[in-house]
């Protein structure tokens, strides 16, 4: 017990070390590629300690510079990811630094998002990194913190976007017509083409991400029916992603789980 | 102060003393649905389309995805965010509307009757017998806006009369000044001011005109009338007090 005991103890020492020089962030083993380790517990949330089991990479963003509109500086430099699988799932938390949080959307106004995403098939030459190519599919777990604002509570409303605008009167918000009612919802749909035709741009939302697949820039499309809203047993991407924003420090934390299909080569 | 109040009279008379005299017009300003959309170019998804049977451009509200180029791309800035759709939308032209053969709303709705919807030729299959074709092609009274930008919007303007012409050739081109000169002599110019008579007379798209002595026809595609108004309405001059029911029929006593 006391050889044990002498061993155990420069280890700690140097733990401690490592601690005061690296102040409240731990020192985290870095990989040149994500790498997935395997856990029975795949965690859902971004502050879950078994995070701290997997080592980090920091994935270099690409610019997007193949089609228009291109963009040839980028914004955020890298994204800090690790992965965690059990076999059957895999998580993956994305962190960035960010010194405003953009949750509100609005005109000329872009929220914070972002994406896994993973070649279709597994094979030799993979899929453009920029959405994929003809003929090679890539599937995109899409995130975006204003869908993430709605489900946290927040009322898909105009007044949470301009709290001091004033409306006299929308037809479909008629006192003669019953909320909910058949024919108030056909009223409201006549003044919103997109949520008439099903476009999942519209609100409200019962899950902070879109499961999408993409053949190349521009044809990004929903994974199941791109005119429909996705079914819940559809959604089998969507369940347990979550955000946190850090606290202390201007940055977010996604973690994008999935039910592992494809990526035996990837998990191990 | 409200355009139609009374307001009496203006101490020191209405001007500036800035670059210019003090004018307005109203510039009433939909979609131009133009020939070479920049909304549509601006599309990384090609969620925009122009409709081949009419020319109507139309943004996918399926297929949108709010990414707002288009919000940028279009130089008339007619393209709008909806942040509560998450889409961009814009005038459709009541295609609803158009593809029944009617006129669309903002035309019909007009008060002042200067709106007139149809199909315009090209310039070299100009037909005078279609009124759109008479009025752009022929005696070049209303011109579009901004054709500098290349787009070739499809909305054309009778440009103002009292703005000033260095004004307003930057807006509709160097045609300006022939277009004010001949819609300024309309009332000498039968046709012209006839076929300026049909605006807002019918609900009805009416690709055919006919002026015949003081009256002047608007016809569809066969020639079938639509609708015949006068040449000159005629003019009832009423009193300002109406002796009958002893009051004053005026808002300006």
């Amino acid at each position: 017990m006391r050889t044990i005991a002498r061993s155990i103890l420069p280890l700690m020492a140097i733990a401690l070390c490592l601690a005061v020089v690296s102040g409240c962030r731990r020192t985290v083993a870095t990989t040149t590629e994500v790498v997935a380790v395997s856990s029975t517990n795949v965690p859902s949330k971004p502050d879950d300690p078994a995070w701290d089991e997997a080592p980090e990479h920091a994935a270099k963003l690409l610019l997007q510079d193949l089609v228009e509109p291109r963009q040839m500086q980028v914004s955020t430099a890298d994204v800090r990811v690790r992965a965690i699988t059990n076999g059957a799932e895999i998580a993956f938390r994305l962190e960035w630094l960010d010194k405003t949080k953009d949750d509100l959307p609005g005109p000329a106004h872009f929220m914070d998002g972002c994406a896994v995403q993973i070649p279709a098939k597994i094979e030799a030459n993979l899929p453009a990194p920029q959405m994929g190519e003809t003929g090679k599919n890539v599937e995109i777990t899409f995130w975006r913190a204003d869908w993430q604002a709605m489900v946290d509570g927040r009322p898909d409303s105009i007044k949470e976007r301009y709290p001091n605008a004033s409306v006299d009167h929308y037809p479909f918000e008629a006192q003669s017509l019953e909320k909910g009612s058949a024919a108030q919802t056909e009223m409201a749909t006549r003044y919103s083409p997109a949520a008439a035709v099903g476009n999942r741009r519209v609100g409200p939302r019962s899950n902070p991400v879109e499961d999408l697949i993409a053949e190349g820039p521009g044809t990004l499309s929903g994974r199941f029916n791109h005119f429909q809203r996705p079914r819940d047993e559809d959604c089998r991407r969507m369940v347990r992603n979550h955000h946190q924003a850090c606290p202390g420090r201007a940055c977010f934390r996604i973690t994008h789980s999935d039910r592992i299909r494809h990526l035996g080569g990837l998990a191990q | 102060m409200g355009e139609d109040d009374c307001s009496g009279q203006v101490d020191g008379g209405a001007s500036f003393s800035m670059e210019h005299m003090a004018w307005f017009y109203y510039l009433a300003r939909i979609c131009n649905h133009c020939t070479y959309p920049g909304c549509l170019a601006s599309c990384p998804r090609g969620s925009i389309y122009k409709r081949p049977e009419d020319g109507i451009v139309l943004v996918d509200q399926g297929r949108c995805r709010g990414y707002q180029e288009c919000v940028k791309g279009c130089p008339y800035k007619k393209v709008f965010f909806n942040m509560m759709t998450g889409t961009s939308e814009k005038c459709i032209a009541c295609y609803p509307k158009i593809e029944m053969g009617i006129q669309p709303q903002c035309f019909v709705n007009c008060i002042g009757k200067i709106r007139l919807a149809g199909f315009l030729s090209t310039p070299d299959k100009a037909n005078p017998d279609n009124p759109l074709d008479y009025l752009v092609h022929i005696r070049k009274v209303a011109l579009p806006l901004f054709p500098q930008f290349g787009l070739e919007p499809n909305v054309y303007y009778i440009p103002p009369v009292h703005v000033p012409q260095a004004f307003t050739s930057q807006m509709f081109g160097p045609g300006v000044a022939e277009a004010v000169k001949t819609y300024r002599n309309a009332p000498n110019d039968p046709d012209l001011s006839s076929l300026l008579g049909l605006f807002g007379s019918t609900e009805m798209i009416i690709p055919r005109w006919k002026r015949q002595g003081d009256w002047v026809a608007g016809m569809d595609e066969k020639g079938k009338e639509v609708v015949r108004v006068p040449l000159r309405e005629p003019i009832l001059i009423r009193p300002a007090y109406d002796k009958l029911y002893q009051i004053s029929r005026t808002n300006c006593p």
